[in-house]
């Protein structure tokens, strides 16, 4: 009985192995499951490229340090830091609406 | 000793009775349902509080007020009437029990000290049913005319307008008035009406949201507020008087 996994008993010549089975080494099946695999391979390494790059563009920033920095305001060269300031979140909480207290009227006895 | 009743003529009423003053259970109601309404909508609770509140506001809840004929209820039983109408709730009357009686042995001068007192309390609180018990029975009370108590809203020859409203006890009650805005826009939205502490708000319709209260005459029961028109509001006005 053959298990999904393909870690079962050996599959039989004459089927032919599912693309994902290989092993990478050049052994795949079909043709055209060895082109799909190859197109998964490139996008697993373009992401990383990606991710690689926004690190190192978020290190370059500053952005990295920004965990230690207490007031936003003594730290311009942060890009958070500046973020904070400019959405006004990091120095204020949000200004209460004030609504205006009773105005008592003189009363006059007829 | 108060009683809730419903006035909902299709069903049986429901009788609460409430150990306490009826204007601070409403006022705190009311402001508990408030609370709820900002804090937190999505409770169940909050519903069924804002349908008692609508309830209250619409005279569905009527209250009847139960005291003894004895000098200082009398005197509190004016005050809560007082606070109550201010309220807006729907009073259905005042029942003075027990009556000292013949039958229980009690001199003449004190079912005479008791009987005076509850004319006293229907001269208070004129405009409202102020009944005894007769014989140990007590006497039906009809449902009140919520109309009557509404704020009347004229307007004077000098282009003034004048609210008036009639409380009945209100001139036994520490009394303050006083104007109260909800929308920056407008002078205000609400007439304030403090009795004996108890805080009531009274909404201004659009004409006087647009007006500046000036002061308040108070005539026995009758609180009479005159609002002058706020140029501000009133742009086509102001233009034609400075013609």
């Amino acid at each position: 009985m053959n298990d999904a996994s393909g870690q079962g008993e050996p599959m039989d010549e004459g089927i032919e192995r599912p693309w994902w089975l290989s092993s990478g080494s050049g052994d795949a099946g079909g043709k055209a499951n060895s082109e799909d695999f190859g197109a998964s391979w490139d996008m697993t390494s373009m992401l990383g490229m990606v991710s690689s790059l926004a690190g190192q563009w978020w290190a370059s920033s500053g952005a990295s340090d920004h965990a230690a920095h207490d007031d936003p305001a003594e730290h311009p060269e942060c890009i958070v830091c500046k973020g904070l300031l400019a959405l006004g979140s990091a120095t204020r909480p949000p200004e209460p609406e004030v609504l205006p207290t009773v105005r008592w009227l003189p009363i006059r006895r007829a | 000793m108060a009683a809730f009743e419903f006035a909902e003529s299709k069903h049986d009423p429901t009788i609460v009775v409430v150990d306490a003053a009826v204007p601070d259970v409403v006022a705190d109601l009311c402001s508990l349902s408030a609370l709820l309404r900002a804090s937190a909508p999505e409770f169940e609770l909050t519903d069924r509080l804002q349908s008692i509140c609508d309830a209250i506001a619409k005279g569905r809840v009527e209250w009847l007020l139960a005291v003894p004929p004895e000098s200082a209820a009398i005197e509190t039983a004016t005050i809560q009437v007082a606070q109550g109408c201010a309220l807006g709730l729907s009073m259905r009357g005042v029942l003075v029990a027990p009556m000292p009686r013949k039958a229980d042995g009690w001199p003449t001068g004190i079912r005479r000290a008791a009987r005076e007192l509850v004319e006293d309390l229907q001269d208070r609180l004129f405009g409202i049913a102020v009944k005894r018990v007769r014989g140990g029975r007590v006497c039906s009370f009809s449902s009140p005319d919520l109309d009557s108590r509404s704020p009347i809203v004229t307007e004077d020859s000098g282009g003034m307008f004048l609210l008036s409203c009639t409380i009945p006890g209100a001139r036994y009650c520490d009394l303050e008035v006083g104007v109260w805005s909800g929308e920056p826009s407008y002078p205000g939205t609400h007439l304030v009406l403090r009795l004996d502490g108890l805080t009531a708000r009274m909404e201004l319709d659009s004409t006087l949201r647009r007006c500046v209260a000036v002061e308040a005459v108070v005539a026995g029961d009758t609180i009479t507020v005159p609002f002058a028109p706020d140029p501000g509001q009133w742009p086509a006005a102001s233009k034609e008087a400075n013609r």
